[in-house]
């Protein structure tokens, strides 16, 4: 996992959205530092990259160091950063910024917050960005292989929700799922209801994920939409969504299991306990939707594996 | 003798083609502004109803067009696509200062085109329409009034080159 | 010294058909200022033309009073 993170790799996908004058600093670093996750800028303050084993504070010269010697972002970077980001179109791109995020070709994500401008209950869009957070993301092969025995059951697929606190690899587990049981064997159609475009990461209609030759994405609907839709207009053997929550979810769910598809989501949840007291996961839980749960750890590793029992 | 009469010759057709030039950027002008309205005028619909990204959309909308139209928009386009990092105004600042050198435009229909590149790309759909929407009303007027100017002056100047080359040449002789 | 002269009365009949052309041309673009400063510029060379013509005349004058 400690790997040195390689030239040409997802951090150098995720430089070339940096303004030219941090990204020379940050591709030298780049060089030497162990696998990233995230670039952070933001105006006035020292651009800081977090990867697998810590924060770093790249200098000038492109050497960790002390957050305060570290090369620091003004205004002028974050607009060019937005620029970049939106290839100089933000009208292009304001249903992104109002939400706070892109993705970027590569599967990378952008997170931007600046000032909203609020309308009618919701926000409109966003300017005077303050703060960029370049997420890379990074396919991990094989990390599904231990619980794909336990999710497919003689051919079949049982549903199945993945939890876990922030940041413990919840998507990038069930997206390696998508990807096996759709290139097979037994070769599944497979949809999937990507809300906020993290399983798929679609940029004009093409994944940028591997998630295998029988996936069907549809892209930033609301799942308590998506998942009829799909099943009516794909006619899949198992869809998979992200983050349940919502009221919504649960009735949706409990409608795709009814049509005999099999469900594959992930959910907020530090341990099976705290699954439980979410009123709305709940529901969906003992109404029977799910037959598997898959509890993840801070530490990216499979922490529980097993059929979901009531507390 | 003959030497005085080549001389001459010389003279006027110096002084005629000095003329000529002045006329023909006169009638040019209302021309390349009639283009640049074109362009704003398409590029808005790439915008407003494609929501295509800029690079894309002023490359597509200058390879229709001609003259320094082109120039700007596919010049801006090129460099905007590169990605070295530049933005949107940078690009449109150069290319604008290509085009100007191969084009009929007065230092005022300059400024014009200059200040839609300042907003261009920088904000919503609604606002990119309100900016264009404005440069295009600016640019009609401009034309209005550079084909007042080009019918009143165009054939002062193209006459006004032949006397002074034969004013010259009688004075001389 | 005739031949001067001839030459003299040629140039400035030239310069007054240019001044007249010029004159309407730019009036009928609008500039009626300007014309008028062409023609008055043209009236100027003319004089200076003239001046060097009707200082041999009067020294002619002179030479023939004997004055």
């Amino acid at each position: 996992m400690l790997a040195v993170a390689q030239a040409g790799g997802p951090e150098a996908d995720v430089l070339s959205f940096v303004p030219p004058r941090i990204r020379v600093p940050l591709q030298t670093m780049a060089a030497v530092s162990p696998p990233w996750l995230e670039v952070r800028l933001a105006a006035g303050r020292p651009v800081c990259v977090r990867t697998v084993s810590g924060d770093l504070w790249p200098d000038a010269s492109g050497r960790a160091g002390d957050p305060g010697a570290a090369v620091h972002c003004d205004r002028e970077d974050i607009e060019r950063c937005v620029q970049i980001v939106t290839r100089a179109s933000v009208y292009a791109w304001e249903e992104e910024l109002a939400r706070g995020f892109c993705t970027l070709p590569g599967g990378h994500r952008v997170g931007l917050v600046g000032r909203v401008r609020w309308q009618d209950r919701t926000v409109a869009g966003q300017k005077e960005f303050g703060s960029i957070n370049l997420r890379v993301a990074r396919p991990v092969p094989g990390c599904a292989d231990a619980v794909l025995s336990h999710v497919l059951h003689g051919g079949s697929v049982c549903s199945t929700i993945v939890f876990g606190p922030p940041g413990s690899g919840k998507t990038t587990l069930i997206r390696e799922l998508a990807r096996h049981l759709s290139l097979g064997p037994p070769g599944l159609r497979v949809a999937v209801a990507d809300e906020r475009s993290e399983i798929g990461a679609c940029v004009a209609g093409m994944p940028q994920f591997d998630l295998g030759p029988r996936t069907d994405v549809l892209d930033g609907c609301p799942k308590h939409v998506a998942l009829p839709m799909l099943v009516r207009s794909m006619a899949p053997d198992v869809v998979f969504c992200d983050e349940l929550g919502g009221a919504e979810d649960a009735a949706a769910l409990a409608e795709t299991a009814r049509c005999g598809v099999a469900v594959v989501a992930t959910a907020h949840a530090r341990s099976m306990s705290e699954l439980w007291t979410r009123p709305s996961l709940r529901d969906a839980v003992r109404s029977g939707s799910f037959g598997l749960g898959i509890g993840l750890g801070t530490d990216r590793r499979i922490g529980f594996v097993g059929a979901l029992r009531p507390l | 003798m003959p030497m005085r009469w080549l001389g001459a010759v010389l003279v006027l057709t110096a002084s005629a083609g000095g003329g000529w030039m002045v006329a023909r950027r006169l009638r040019r002008r209302p021309q390349d502004l009639r283009m640049a309205q074109q362009a704003v005028e398409l590029l808005r619909t790439e915008i407003e109803y494609g929501a295509t990204p800029l690079p894309t959309a002023l490359v597509t909308v200058g390879q229709r067009l001609q003259g320094p139209v082109q120039c700007l928009l596919v010049g801006a386009g090129g460099l905007l696509g590169q990605g070295q990092g530049l933005s949107a105004q940078e690009a449109w600042r150069r290319g604008l200062a290509a085009a100007e050198d191969c084009s009929a435009w007065t230092p005022t229909d300059v400024r014009v085109l200059a200040q839609l590149g300042e907003a261009l790309g920088a904000t919503g759909a609604e606002d990119q329409i309100r900016h264009m929407e404005l440069c295009m009303g600016r640019l009609r007027l401009a034309e209005e009034e550079a084909a007042r100017v080009a019918a009143s002056q165009a054939r002062m100047w193209l006459y006004l080159g032949v006397l002074t080359g034969l004013g010259m040449v009688v004075l001389g002789v | 010294m005739t031949a001067i002269n001839v030459d003299v009365i040629w140039q400035i009949a030239g310069i007054g058909m240019l001044i007249v052309v010029a004159h309407s041309v730019i009036k009928a673009a609008g500039r009626e200022e300007i014309a008028w400063m062409v023609t008055l510029a043209g009236v100027v060379v003319v004089l200076f033309r003239v001046v060097g013509v009707v200082e041999q005349l009067f020294a002619a004058v002179r030479s023939v009073f004997n004055l």
